[in-house]
């Protein structure tokens, strides 16, 4: 017995040396991998698991080498230390209780629960990291093996409690942090599935194309080079059965040469199929040429489908990756086979060109005729300028070309239709005296009917002038139909109802009339009305620039000069730099109150030399 | 099989044999119960901010109303029969907490031996409160120059119990709560009081503790000095506690060496000094909150010592030291509760621990996360 203990313990001491080395060399390992936690595949972390396993009275001395070993170590350490120290914590009880035991010491450690005496050494930012990370695992901790140990259950709230770290802030980072993660992936699945869906979708339409050149392709490269491996391949099985039999001289003598040869050269003239395009398969080969052009131009979007579909990869899309890829690859097959052959392209030039020419000269008869321009136009000079622009513009945009279609103009039956439309007038004064100045008639006033005392004073108020304006112009009233909308506004009021006001385009409350349900919501999304195309922006400009054209016109003010003629009459005005001088001097000099205080000088000194030179003569005062 | 109680089946057989009488074998239970203490549940205490709970006190009529008072000077109540049910959870959530406070750390706290609706708070704010439970009321403030560090409130006498305040002067009032103020000084003269106890089996005999390390004992009926003045300890006298039958008192020095003495004769019958690191001995408040139970056939008195509680049993005049491990930080009060073979403990991690028998805790469930909590999992899927 005497003995055993002995052996025993230096067993222990052996083991111990053991896990040293081994926790020393993981730390090092993990750091020179710039890692911050141990790698769970690591040798020297199963030689570890495999020890402690195997002895549990290895634990007690161990834990405090570990809590000994991160006291003394900076924070990037402590971290490999914790995520060592977490491995065991969740396999194993006894290393539970021993960390539980003094969880307190690990705590000020690694939490900065103490921060006085025991601060956190640097690097700050490892630091920082060292406090999530052992928040992390302590709450994990706490959730799994709480129920368990009393004093580990105790650990959130003085984490909470403790002035020294924001637990609840961090754990709230925590699952925050989660929450996002979450987040963001179902986004990201959400996106993989539309753009898969788009995708799947545009390859879906390509599939049937693909597979019928894949087809065609096959087809032709099969019967321009017909493959015997198909009939080769069902004797083989027979015929490799009856050569194993044989034994080598046998089996040479099978193929003709003697044992005495020592070597057969074969002369291979080219190991690729070689196709001479004549004119019974020209015609196949093109197809061949055809569906590999096309082929070529497939694997391209496919490509492209593949790129996209494993940049938003999920599991979701993994077959349909799958089912892309093998296509490609048939594709490749099809396309490199087509390529082995080098089928020339040169006679199809060759007969392009042939027919190019050939097409060329029978089409010579035809002269080409100038295109007919059109006759300039006159400018009537009683039409405003302006008129007359936009009248050409309206010329250019529909200027006739070759695609518009001869039925689209209006017919003689038609024209007959719109002049039926044309309103006529009665004839008038107006058209009486078109053209002709006329001065107004005079009306001999009637006073026979007034008492002679009331009568006007002058006499030439027994005449009056006739209204000029009947010679110049008609007034007839429209009696057409009155325009009336069907549309409602329908847009939904406050008290439940829908807007009944009825209007071409705009309602005066609620805006542009839309198409809308029964609860009174639009039907489509509105778009964003503040948003006017370029086009119509300029239209509109152009309109406002006719209409004050044509205001300028009826009231003979010039509207668009109103600016500029005001910056010129104040330019006009602007002093020149001698005026200016004068004007700046002026103002001192004539200031009236100035001119009062020297006058009032001047005075005194003109008194006093007068009271000087006369104040003792009597007629001087 | 499960066993039914904590006793072991050798002792019920031979109790049924006719050779265990039946105080022997309660006795027995009582003690296996008390052997195997551990931390078993959370207390919760309504405080009206989370602090560190710095005394507490289980009243000694129903024993089960747990009184605590806190660093921030606010003071708390628990109903310990909810937390044997697990309700105590519901039972918080309603209870508003006490609507009064002191304005500093409470320093001790005990409620009126009689009955449980009065109680007594001292604190450092230098008063010693007398509150009123059904009115929830303050009925009394008493105002001292020097915050008073431990008070204890005469358990025998119920005519006219005194309290007594030791506030770390020679100078020791008697609190009388029906004249309303200090009835009687006890004046040492010789060196700074820090604990006072009262004998159970002597109503006028007052046990007080000095910082030099000596205990004295006084007659309160007489108007003379100190009937004996004995050096117990080495330094500052932490606390004094007397055996419930008043034969043997336990004194423990503010630097947790523990002793065992006869009333009587101040013998010393045991010591033992408990082993404690960053040992910093407060002269200004050197008091030990520490408590023994005399249930079963050995002694046991818990010790707060750093994070742990060094439970000590002594018997057969030797004593066995075991640590309870349950703190987070340090812990500041612990408390027997009688007739319960339970102890709590409160401590600055704001939190207070009740340590019972395995056997008061076996929920189905409970053992079962705790079961599935301690077992070893190797695998490293």
């Amino acid at each position: 017995m005497s003995m055993e203990a002995p052996s025993s313990s230096a067993s222990l001491q052996s083991r111990q040396q053991i896990l040293r080395v081994a926790t020393s060399k993981l730390i090092r390992q993990t750091q020179e991998g710039d890692k911050d936690e141990i790698n769970v595949d690591s040798a020297y972390l199963k030689s570890l698991r495999n020890e402690i396993r195997g002895c549990e009275e290895v634990i007690p001395e161990y834990v405090d080498y570990l809590q000994q070993t991160t006291r003394r170590s900076m924070s990037d350490t402590r971290i490999t230390l914790l995520s060592i120290i977490d491995y065991f914590f969740c396999r194993s009880h006894a290393f539970r209780s021993r960390i539980v035991d003094d969880i307190q010491g690990l705590l000020k450690l690694v939490c900065e629960t103490d921060p006085l005496h025991c601060p956190l050494p640097g690097p700050t930012h490892k630091a920082k990291q060292l406090k999530v990370y052992a928040i992390k695992r302590i709450k994990a901790w706490h959730e799994k093996f709480g129920p368990g140990y009393i004093k580990l259950q105790g650990v959130p709230e003085f984490l909470k409690h403790s002035k020294a770290m924001d637990f609840e802030r961090a754990s709230a980072e925590l699952l925050a942090e989660q929450r996002r993660k979450e987040e963001e992936d179902r986004k990201k699945t959400e996106k993989a599935k539309i753009v898969v869906a788009s995708i799947r979708q545009k390859y879906d339409s390509l599939k049937v194309d693909v597979s019928r050149h894949l087809t065609e392709i096959d087809t032709g490269l099969r019967i321009l080079v017909p493959s015997f491996e198909d009939s080769f391949d069902q004797p083989s099985s027979s015929m490799s059965a009856e050569l194993s039999s044989l034994n080598t001289s046998e089996r040479k003598k099978l193929h003709g040469y003697d044992d005495n040869q020592q070597s057969i050269s074969v002369v291979v003239v080219s190991a690729r199929p070689c196709v001479t395009i004549s004119e019974e398969n020209e015609d196949l080969v093109q197809t061949v040429r055809d569906a590999k052009t096309m082929l070529d131009s497939y694997r391209s979007d496919i490509q492209n489908f593949i790129r996209k579909v494993t940049a938003c990869a999920c599991n979701e899309t993994n077959e349909f990756l799958k089912e892309l890829i093998e296509t490609k690859r048939q594709i490749d097959v099809q396309v490199e086979k087509a390529n082995e052959l080098k089928l020339e392209q040169k006679r199809k030039k060759e007969v392009k060109k042939k027919t190019r020419k050939d097409s060329d000269s029978e089409d010579s008869d035809l002269e080409d005729v100038p295109e007919k321009e059109l006759e300039d136009f006159v400018m009537p000079e009683e039409i405003p300028r302006h008129i007359l622009n936009r009248v050409n513009e309206l010329e250019k945009e529909q200027q006739p070309s070759t695609s518009r279609e001869p039925d689209n103009e209006p017919g003689p039956s038609t024209s007959k239709e719109s002049a039926s439309r044309i309103p006529i007038l009665p004839f008038g004064l107006d058209l009486k005296y078109w053209g002709e100045e006329r001065a107004p008639v005079q009306i001999p006033k009637n006073n026979s009917d007034s008492h002679r005392f009331w009568r006007a004073p002058d006499e030439d108020t027994m005449v009056t002038h006739d209204r000029s304006e009947v010679y110049e112009t008609r007034v007839f009233t429209f009696v057409g139909e009155e325009r009336r909308s069907e549309k409602k506004c329908r847009a939904r009021l406050s008290d439940g109802r829908l807007c009944p006001r009825m209007d071409f385009v705009k309602c005066p409350i609620h805006g542009l009339i839309v198409d809308r349900d029964e609860e009174g919501f639009p039907l489509k999304e509105v778009e964003d009305s503040g948003e006017i195309t370029e086009k119509e922006a300029k239209a509109r400009e152009k309109e406002q620039e006719e209409y004050m054209r044509d205001l300028e016109a009826a009231t003979g003010i010039d509207m668009s000069g109103k600016a500029k003629k005001k910056q010129q009459k104040k330019d006009r005005y602007a002093p020149t730099e001698g005026q200016a001088v004068r004007q700046r001097l002026e103002k001192k000099l004539l200031d009236k109150r100035a001119i009062k205080r020297i006058s009032e000088t001047l005075e005194a000194i003109r008194r006093a030399k007068q009271q000087k030179k006369f104040g003792d003569q009597f007629a001087h005062l | 099989m499960k066993p039914c109680c904590s006793a072991s089946p050798t002792s019920i057989s031979r109790r049924e044999i006719g050779i265990l009488k039946p105080l022997q074998l309660s006795r027995r239970i009582l003690d296996s119960r008390l052997t195997q203490l551990a931390a078993r549940r959370f207390v919760k205490v309504k405080l009206a901010k989370a602090a560190p709970i710095t005394c507490i006190d289980i009243d000694n009529n129903e024993h089960s109303f747990l009184l605590c008072g806190a660093s921030n000077g606010s003071i708390g109540l628990c109903n310990l029969h909810l937390v044997d049910d697990g309700t105590s959870h519901k039972w918080n959530l309603s209870n508003p907490g006490f609507p009064f406070s002191h304005d500093f750390m409470v320093t001790d706290c005990q409620w009126y031996p009689q009955n449980n609706q009065i109680g007594i708070t001292s604190s450092m704010d230098k008063t010693v409160k007398v509150f009123d439970l059904p009115s929830c009321s303050i009925i009394d403030t008493f105002k001292y120059d020097k915050p008073p560090l431990q008070i204890h409130w005469n358990e025998l006498d119920s005519s006219t119990p005194l309290i007594a305040v030791a506030h770390n002067s020679s100078n020791v009032p008697l609190l009388d709560l029906r004249v309303g103020e200090t009835s009687q000084h006890l004046r040492s003269r010789k060196s700074s009081i820090c604990a006072v106890r009262w004998c159970p089996t002597r109503r006028h005999i007052l046990a007080m503790g000095d910082i030099e390390g000596y205990v004295s004992f006084w007659d309160v009926r007489s108007g003379r000095s100190a009937l004996r003045r004995e050096k117990t300890t080495k330094g500052p006298v932490g606390g004094i506690k007397f055996a419930s039958n008043g034969v043997y008192s336990v004194v423990v020095a503010a630097s947790r060496a523990v002793s065992i003495r006869d009333i009587d004769s101040w013998k010393k019958i045991a010591k033992h000094k408990i082993n404690m690191t960053n040992l910093d001995v407060n002269r200004d408040n050197p008091c030990v909150r520490f408590d023994i139970s005399d249930e079963g056939d050995s002694l046991r008195i818990a010790v707060p010592c750093n994070e742990d509680i060094a439970y000590l049993n002594y018997n057969n005049g030797g004593f066995t030291e075991s640590r309870m491990r349950g703190h987070i930080s340090n812990v500041h009060a612990v408390r027997f509760r009688r007739h319960y073979q339970q102890l709590y403990s409160s401590s600055n991690d704001r939190t207070v621990l009740g340590w019972t028998d395995a056997f008061d805790c076996q929920q189905q469930e409970f053992l079962q996360d705790q079961q599935e909590a301690l077992r070893d999992d190797w695998d490293d899927d």
